[in-house]
């Protein structure tokens, strides 16, 4: 028996975890379990009359289990309780045994019992998982410890050795001595795993073409990693190790990418790809050997699975991290038992690792918080290791420009040497403009993606939503190849969902409203992306009932947002700004579907962080239309620079509504502080000074004014008091992760001007913040 | 490869196993017609016998003294005892003496076969 009690533990539990699944429960209820019953109860039965020593009786009882594990393999959900039932059917075997007799009858006659009691609806699959939990270890001991009588010892002795020939063939390969020894001696059961793999691999197969085009997808991923996980899982049982080898890398490769660290690109599945083709090698190489273990091993050190693991092991290592009791260990805080011991209570109390350590007092809480910061950093680096593709024809480009670059380059210094007229130089210098712009541009380019990737998957909530619904909606898409810088278009995925999910529910109406007032069956949905200017917008209009501006007004003097005098005069524009307000909604009823209260102003938060804006346009009966307008890159913002104190701080200018300079006489300071305010435009405004935040020195006020600058955030207006205006600018900003200033949340980073002076970019969420 | 050593005096039930073993690949195969007979086999082949068979009921030394017997020359070698329904007390004694377990006859040559196979590949 060469699989490891290890192997066998940590399958087992998954096997377990299976059962105690809540939704197993469900199945159970639901399908047609007589079959299974009725198995389950004559194995009860058989072993509860079995005396010691009736060899006959424990063969019925292993055909019997044999039963029961076929019946399994054909109910669906339950595949895993048929392994198990494997392990009973071998622990079987042990009955036999005279030494082992009393000890695996015992236990069978525990575990099917519970087995019958879960089936027959008396106990829960938690109860059940639980009570084989507790029994987990005997079997393991009776597994793996025990042998199998005292035949099992003599037969091995008798196996002869390997011919001479074969020693030599076996020493060529890349396996260890021993490699293979685990593989169960049970042709059957090797074969059951071998369609039980085939099936699994087919389905991986399927699900991988399918996330070519939509890499992201969560429910795909999840079934990709379970068919790697359970291939390894059974085939760790049978000592077939190079599969379980192969398929725990590919497993380790998809956790990653499940949680997000790795994006899936191209060469990831192409690289899965070759790794189910490795395992399909093998699983043939078992039935060509008719599933014979001796034969099957001579297939399988033909087959060397070293390289592709080894490969897969140096992609993985620079994406994994240390986990916070390594890093304890490592630097000596904790010892290695410690750390066993705590992780084993840890699976039992489901407390964070760092909590368990500081409540036990094994390490102060500020090394647990040290270690935290260290995991932090380790996780900062891993997530930046990330692929972009950049087609050929790009680079290709590229390294023609930055060829002129060069030339250029040497051109301007021989004219510097030589002294030549101004004229040649400007146009050098003409030049040298074009090339920075054109390479600008390309590497830009380098990290946008089509918006399609997200179009596509927007289709599906689109169908998936009106089907919850029993509506009909047709999502029409324009401009999907519209390139997007790959952070923007993470971050809009959601707005865009949500958007969609409210214009199916909120918005379309039902088949019979619709074609009572003349309108097509069938709701339109139009999702469009478009170049405009420096940026991107993107349109999401629907035909369905609309939103009443005068419901919404009326909403908005309700809540006290507006005063009713003010209401009139309000242009349409301004008041479907409400929308975005968060708690403000004009559905009458809630539905599952759109949900109350959170809504369009995650929207707009979320499309604030990436300096993004939505506005809102509705005519009720007839359509409801949303304008999201994007930002081409986040690398490259359009800036209004200021001098505040002796410093520049950048704005972001989509930000701004105007410029206004103050009258020192303007300022008023309300009634409950020290908060000073202007009233503008019929509003309300408080004047911040610029200089609180940034801990600047003001300039002594020229005149009696003050400069300032008027910004919308989350509908409220705020005046800015700066020291200077500089003017409109393209602003590169330069990240300031890395650096002492990543604590200070105002800034979205920073940037160097022309000139060589710094300048710091304003976030303005973080700035508001800031002052409260 | 090893022998799988047969004791019964009754033709029949020797052919029968003997049929059902060769079938199923089992090549090696030693018999005895009668305990004495037995024991006298087993002394020559002692640690060339992967499997004793034996029968209760036997003339000359019955399946249970053999068992006696045969345990002070073998003590691992696994012997199954062929029955009959009536001799459940000689079995508790068999067991004790050593017996690994016993087969109720008549049976089928696949169970059979199901229960030498955990003890002896072909």
């Amino acid at each position: 028996m060469g699989v490891s009690h290890e192997y066998f533990s940590r399958t087992l539990t998954t096997c377990l975890d299976c059962i105690v699944f809540p939704h197993i429960n469900g199945i159970v209820k639901e399908m047609n379990k007589a079959p299974i019953v009725s198995a389950v109860s004559r194995a009860n039965s058989l072993l509860a009359s079995y005396e010691k020593g009736d060899l006959l009786k424990a063969v019925s009882i292993r055909e019997a289990l044999d039963t029961v594990r076929k019946e399994l393999l054909n109910a669906p959900a339950l595949e895993k309780l048929a392994v198990l039932t494997g392990h009973l059917l071998r622990a079987a075997e042990f009955l036999s045994f005279p030494d082992t007799e009393t000890t695996a009858l015992e236990l069978l006659r525990e575990i099917v019992q519970k087995m019958e009691s879960f089936f027959r609806g008396k106990m829960s699959g938690k109860e059940f998982g639980a009570a084989v939990r507790s029994r987990q270890s005997i079997l393991q001991e009776l597994l793996f410890y025990k042998q199998r009588g005292t035949a099992r010892r003599q037969e091995q002795n008798a196996v002869p050795k390997p011919s001479k020939a074969e020693n030599e063939e076996t020493s060529k390969t890349a396996y260890p001595e021993g490699y293979f020894d685990g593989i169960v001696e049970d042709s059957n059961l090797l074969m059951q795993f071998f369609h039980e793999a085939k099936d699994h691999l087919e389905e991986a197969q399927s699900t991988l073409v399918e996330l070519e085009y939509d890499a992201t997808n969560k429910e795909l991923l999840n079934t990709i990693f379970r068919n790697f996980h359970t291939i390894k899982g059974s085939s760790a049982f049978l000592g077939l190790k190079n599969i379980e080898e192969l398929s725990h890398s590919l497993e380790d490769l998809l956790v990653l990418v499940r949680d997000g660290s790795i994006f899936l690109s191209r060469e990831l599945i192409d690289l899965v790809f070759f790794g189910m083709e490795l395992l399909r090698t093998i699983l043939d190489g078992m039935q060509i050997n008719e599933f014979k273990p001796e034969s099957m091993k001579r297939s399988f050190v033909l087959i060397d699975i070293f390289p592709y693991i080894g490969l897969m092991r140096r992609i993985l290592a620079q994406y994994k991290y240390k986990k916070i009791g390594e890093i304890l260990t490592e630097e000596g805080k904790i010892s290695l038992s410690d750390l066993q011991e705590l992780l084993k209570k840890q699976k039992e109390t489901e407390k964070k690792f760092g909590e368990l350590v500081v409540e036990e007092k094994i390490a102060t809480a500020e090394d647990v918080l040290e270690a935290l910061k260290k995991q932090k950093t380790q996780q900062a680096r891993v997530k930046k290791i990330g692929v972009v593709k950049v087609s050929n024809e790009k680079l290709n480009t590229l390294i023609d420009i930055v060829g002129e670059l060069v030339i250029n380059q040497s051109m301007l210094k021989e004219e510097l040497v030589s002294g030549n007229t101004l004229r040649d130089s400007e146009r050098n210098i003409n030049q040298l403009e074009f090339i920075t712009t054109t390479i600008k541009n390309l590497v830009l380019s380098m990290g946008m993606v089509p918006i399609a990737e997200i179009f596509n998957k927007l289709r599906v909530v689109a169908r998936n939503t009106a089907e919850e619904l029993g509506k009909s909606v047709y999502l029409e898409m324009r401009g999907e190849e519209t390139e997007l810088d790959r952070n923007v278009i993470e971050t809009i995925y959601d707005p865009l969902m949500h958007i969609i999910r409210n214009a199916v529910d909120h918005g379309i109406e039902p088949a019979e409203e619709r074609q009572k007032k003349g309108k097509d069956k069938v709701g339109r949905i139009l999702l469009e992306a478009e170049h405009k200017g420096s940026g991107i917008e993107i349109i999401i209009q629907d035909d369905g009932r609309g939103i009443d501006p005068q419901k919404t007004l009326e909403v908005a003097i309700k809540r006290g947002l507006i005063k009713k005098e003010e209401a009139a005069s309000l242009p349409e524009k301004d008041i479907y700004n409400f929308l975005f307000l968060p708690g403000f909604s004009t559905a009458d009823s809630v539905t599952t579907v759109s949900g109350r209260g959170v809504g369009l102003d995650v929207v707009k938060k979320n499309l604030d962080t990436i300096h993004g804006r939505v506005e809102a346009t509705s005519e009720p009966g007839r359509y409801t239309r949303f304008v999201i307008k994007l930002p081409l890159t986040l690398a490259i913002i359009e800036g209004f620079i200021t001098r505040v104190g002796e410093t520049k701080y950048v704005f972001p200018f989509n930000a701004i509504e105007e410029i206004k300079v103050i009258d020192e006489k303007e300022i008023f300071t309300a009634e409950n502080g020290s908060e000073m305010m202007i009233y503008h435009r019929g509003l309300h405004i408080p004047v911040i000074q610029a200089h609180k935040v940034f801990k600047e020195t003001p300039d002594a006020a020229q005149n009696g004014h003050l400069l300032s600058l008027l910004f919308t955030i989350d509908q409220s207006k705020y005046c800015i008091v700066v020291d200077e205006l500089i003017g409109k600018q393209e602003i590169v900003i330069k990240n300031l992760n890395d650096t002492l200033l990543s604590d200070c949340r105002y800034f979205s980073g920073g940037t160097i001007f022309g000139d060589g002076s710094i300048g710091f970019v304003v976030d303005m969420q973080g700035f508001l913040e800031a002052l409260r | 490869m090893k022998y799988i050593f047969i004791a019964d005096d009754s033709d029949v039930i020797r052919r029968i196993v003997v049929d059902t073993l060769k079938l199923y690949k089992y090549e090696n195969i030693l018999t005895a017609v009668d305990g004495q007979d037995a024991l006298e086999k087993i002394k020559a082949n002692i640690g060339k016998i992967a499997l004793y068979v034996f029968d209760v009921n036997m003339p000359r030394m019955d399946g249970v003294s053999l068992v006696k017997e045969v345990r002070k020359l073998d003590s691992t070698t696994p012997i199954i005892m062929l029955t009959t329904e009536t001799d459940k007390n000689k079995m508790l004694t068999a067991r004790d003496y050593g017996a690994t377990g016993w087969i109720i006859k008549p049976f089928q040559g696949e169970k059979f076969i199901k229960i030498v196979e955990m003890y002896v590949k072909p």
